[in-house]
């Protein structure tokens, strides 16, 4: 009778023990989930997380905690997500082509390889940008005035390594043609150099640059992006103009490598169901946000693929001395 | 030790880094070299007219450097303290070193009145807590005795 | 424009938006007055808080907080010669003086009504001339601001005091601290020597913190009394006495002509900040002064002449910004974030098609910059009693403050252990008679003057008269070179009798 009994609180035990494992998978997540922006707040990446994060809170049923760790071009910040317990309770918002293009440039603390993707979130192509009082019209002409004048023509990006300069590069190489590079600490430093004149050519993200175009101050010469941009639909692709040069910010969320398959493709999906939340569409709208989602495959392929060709670019031409 | 021996040896210290700051900012690259070398270069040249002037000081300038005992002494518990509390504070988390330091720092540097040291301390922790977690909602390093409880 | 401001009146007076202003400015002022609490800091970290608030229930809070953290700053400054903010070290050089001689509360209440005109005049400033003026902020591209830069630092010959050695090692010490980091124009690291969290340099409120608030504890702790007990004693006792002691207010009217109008046009142009305004104004004060030599003594001018262009800075930084998406200073970048995050974009969207909501905000500077009137007062009172606490108690208190709060701008330890070691720099610079001011000056202005050198070279290819090509970079080149010279001038023009330094420099009569 007694052993009887042993047996069936060992069994019970066992079976609540197995019950129990199963429901903290399913109950996650447990605790505040913390996600890490690599950039100051009130940057650009920092209002798109701090937007996003409540929608990501409804649909996964949790608290997210938005922590900026800056520094280093976000080195700090991509360092602090790759180091992190993969428990599923930090993740952070990976942005490219920093993530990628740093390692390259230096010796970081952390390499593509500890960090797993989990989705992509904002998809914002680079463009040529002039001032509309410019004698440039179109990007052709450009490129015309830059091979008898080189490097007359002043460029300004947003630093470098940046995704403005390396596509400068690449239509550089592209076109055969040499500018002079100007860096700036920020997009908003571009666009006041180059509306007042100081720069020729400004190289910043679409998002940056739509309302100063819809405004009439900008005129975009051309956008890095496979396709034309719903918001920008008059602005010809680098495609479409004969210069294969798809460049831009791609911006999503990640967690330390490590982190169990279930939970990642649960954050997914909630991140997945926030982006076409219709409210946060609004929202995006407003603030000119290029929305597209990617899953974690198609989001870790894609960054694979970038660092492919990141290297391939630094073997040919390093876009920093060593 | 006069002041102006103290000066010489500060002086002639810093000609020594500002040299081997120059000789090292010289070998970053080009652009970013120039400031940095042109500032230790002048800072060597300073540092040695510095010495110079507390030299000649040292003979006409006879002013001694005292400091009390009882000076001395706090100022090395307050130094001490500052080290205790940074290295408190991400094993205990804020409010906890500063329940436990604040007063004890300022007992050991000789304010006795227990009064004052628990209502000081108690005021101080509640504000910087009620600053920090209930309206910024600061990500704080997680206090011992809640990682002990949880 | 005039039909969008009576649109928005109604809509400023609501409760709830007059009750976040009230809430802001107080808040404002703590942080302000809290040595290692930054500005940006707390309104980045209350944008989303205000998520769910209409907007400009939360536009209130963030211009409260701005205005009350810029006047906020003064009063430890006066007080205990610690600025609250780095805009607030310009107070320093004189309200820390006029403190020590008795006279901290007048330095107080000077401070505040300059703050309060300097708001006033900026938010006005803001709401009548935001578009001509935004045109006139994208004049200033990097030869401008090197050379703005440049008159800055001028203010640095000032602040050598005893022995320019020291003061111009100080100086040297701030600019490779400057250059620390990652250099922006080559992407190279400088003095980083492999360590993280150096790549992205020294924050300057790291530097200040750990200059101006750690030596003083430490003095607090090791002689066990404010630096001139009887001093400030007496400057309370006779708070009473203040009041019906005739100030020359109207004397300060120039100043406040000429700092409003510095603070400004500082604002105005991206990338500076109040900080730079503060000393410029400062500096400019001196040297139109009759009698120069009277500041950095106590002249209440110079307080007044730091503290009303640090707040005319204010409402200016976001004419670029609410019309052109570019920021005068960090404050206003993280405003603008805010903006975005309530689906507010910069530009001319903003003045028309969320247009009450922008005047809104623009009038909400306006009023938080009068309610400084009332709310700062209160808060210096408060700060008052925090003297009186025992020393000993205080001294352990301002370190842990300054701990907690410079861990909180980024979440780091390796920022509290700098500042602690650069406080332990600042406490043997103090002891060896070096000047911490100019250590400052130059790690906020020297980064700034050479990146935007090297910047102008990089689009002159290396010519070097691209620094003289436009009007505005003649004039503050003039500029400058009067600030070198006037006081060469003066020294060697006969006539006035330099007066003594033990003279009482504090003019009390009208």
């Amino acid at each position: 009778m007694r052993f009887l009994r042993h047996v069936l609180t060992a069994g019970a035990v066992g079976i609540f023990t197995l019950a129990g494992a199963s429901f903290a998978q399913a109950d996650y997540p447990e605790r505040p989930i913390t996600m890490i922006v690599a950039f100051s707040p009130g940057g650009g990446t920092d209002v798109a997380a701090r937007s996003l994060a409540p929608f990501i809170e409804k649909y996964l049923d949790g608290s997210i905690t938005v922590v900026n760790k800056p520094g280093a071009g976000g080195e700090v910040g991509f360092t602090a997500i790759a180091q992190a317990e993969p428990d599923g309770y930090t993740i952070g918002f990976l942005n490219t082509p920093n993530l990628i293009t740093i390692p390259i440039e230096r010796d970081t603390r952390y390499e593509l390889e500890n960090i797993a993707p989990i989705a992509s979130v904002v998809d914002d192509p680079g463009g040529f940008h002039v001032r509309s009082e410019s004698e440039f019209e179109t990007l052709d002409e450009l490129i015309a005035y830059a091979k008898e004048h080189p490097n007359a023509v002043t460029f300004g990006t947003t630093g470098i390594g940046s995704d403005d300069h390396l596509a400068a590069l690449a239509l550089q190489r592209a076109a055969g043609i040499e500018l002079t590079h100007v860096p700036f600490p920020g997009a908003s430093a571009v666009r006041a150099a180059l509306l007042g004149g100081h720069i020729s050519l400004g190289v910043f993200n679409m998002s940056e640059a739509v309302s100063f175009i819809e405004e009439g101050r900008v005129r975009p010469l051309g956008q890095m992006a496979e396709e034309r941009w719903p918001v920008t639909p008059d602005v010809p692709t680098f495609r479409e103009q004969g210069y294969d040069i798809v460049q831009g910010s791609i911006r999503g969320i990640g967690a330390p490598a490590g982190v169990p398959d279930e939970v990642l493709q649960k954050v997914a999906s909630a991140i997945e169901q926030a982006i076409n939340d219709p409210e946060f569409q609004q929202i995006a709208a407003d603030q000119s946000l290029p929305l597209r989602f990617m899953g974690p495959q198609a989001y870790s392929d894609t960054l694979n693929a970038l660092r492919e060709g990141y290297l391939n670019l630094w073997q040919e031409s390093p876009w920093a001395e060593q | 030790m006069q002041r102006a021996t103290l000066e010489t040896m500060v002086a002639l210290g810093l000609m020594g880094l500002s040299v081997a700051g120059a000789v090292h900012a010289s070998g970053f690259p080009r652009g970013s070299a120039y400031l940095p070398t042109t500032v230790f270069v002048a800072m060597a040249i300073l540092s040695l007219v510095w010495a110079v002037q507390s030299g000649i000081a040292h003979f006409h300038d006879k002013d001694r450097l005292r400091i009390e005992r009882v000076e001395a002494r706090r100022l090395a518990i307050i130094a001490f303290g500052a080290l205790a509390l940074a290295v408190a504070i991400p094993a205990f988390g804020f409010f906890t070193s500063f329940i436990v330091l604040v007063p004890g720092i300022a007992f050991v540097l000789g304010y006795r009145s227990a009064r004052g040291l628990a209502v000081g301390a108690l005021v101080f922790v509640g504000i910087l807590y009620l600053f920090f977690v209930v309206i910024l909602n600061r990500p704080l390093p997680v206090e011992i005795w809640h990682a002990l409880l949880a | 424009m005039v039909d969008y401001l009576l649109q928005a009146l109604p809509l400023v007076f609501a409760f709830d938006v007059m009750l976040a202003m009230v809430v802001g400015t107080a808040a404002g002022v703590a942080i302000g007055a809290l040595p290692g609490l930054s500005t940006t800091m707390g309104i980045a970290v209350l944008i989303p808080l205000t998520f769910t608030m209409p907007p400009l229930v939360a536009l209130g809070l963030m211009a409260g907080i701005y205005n009350g953290a810029m006047y906020g700053g003064s009063i430890p400054a006066i007080l205990l010669r610690i600025p609250g903010t780095p805009a607030g070290i310009a107070t320093t050089f004189d309200g820390y003086p006029m403190a020590q001689q008795g006279h901290g509360v007048q330095a107080m209440r000077i401070a505040l009504v300059s703050s309060a005109l300097g708001g006033i005049v900026s938010a006005l400033t803001l709401i009548l001339l935001a578009p001509p003026l935004a045109s006139v902020a994208l004049l200033f591209g990097p030869a401008e601001v090197f050379w703005l830069a440049v008159f800055g630092l001028t203010a640095i010959s000032v602040l050598l005091a005893e022995n320019p050695v020291k003061g111009l090692l100080s100086a040297g010490f701030g600019l490779i601290i400057g250059t620390v980091g990652i250099d922006q124009l080559t992407g190279n690291e400088r003095f980083t020597f492999d360590v993280l969290e150096l790549t992205s340099g020294i924050g300057i409120l790291v530097l200040l913190t750990g200059l101006y608030a750690i030596p003083p504890a430490f003095e607090l702790a090791a002689k066990a009394m404010l630096v001139n007990p009887t001093e400030l004693a007496r400057g309370m006792a006779s708070k009473a006495e203040d009041a019906s002691e005739r100030f020359a207010w109207r004397s300060l009217i120039p100043t406040w002509i000429r700092a409003s109008g510095i603070g400004v046009a500082i604002g105005i142009v991206p990338g500076t900040g109040g900080n730079i305004a503060s000393i410029i104004s400062w500096n400019e004060t001196r040297r139109a002064a009759r009698e120069p030599e009277r500041f950095g003594k106590g002249a209440p001018e110079g307080v007044a002449a730091s503290e009303c262009a640090n707040n005319a800075d204010n409402a200016s930084a976001l004419i670029p910004a609410l019309t052109l998406g570019i920021p005068g200073n960090a404050v206003a970048a993280v405003i603008l974030g805010g903006l975005l995050v309530h689906g507010m974009q910069p530009g001319p969207a903003l003045f028309r098609d969320t247009a009450p909501v922008t005047y809104g905000f623009m009038l909400a500077m306006l009023i938080t910059a009068v309610l400084l009137f009332f709310i700062g007062w209160f808060g210096a009172r408060l700060f008052i009693y925090v003297l009186q606490m025992p020393p000993l108690l205080l001294a352990p208190m301002i370190i842990a403050m300054s701990t907690i709060g410079i861990y909180a701008i980024n979440n780091s330890m390796f920022d509290v252990w700098l500042m602690l070691f650069i406080g332990v720099i600042g406490f043997l610079m103090e002891r060896l008679r070096m000047p911490l001011a100019p250590a400052v000056l130059a790690v906020i202005l020297g980064p700034m003057a050479e990146a935007e050198l090297r910047r102008s070279l990089l689009i002159s290819r290396g010519d070097f008269s691209f620094l003289f090509s436009s009007a505005i970079s003649l004039i503050l080149v003039a500029l400058t070179i009067i600030m070198v010279i006037a006081p060469l001038v003066r020294r060697l023009a006969p006539g006035k009798p330099k007066r003594g330094k033990d003279e009482h420099p504090v003019q009390v009569d009208g």
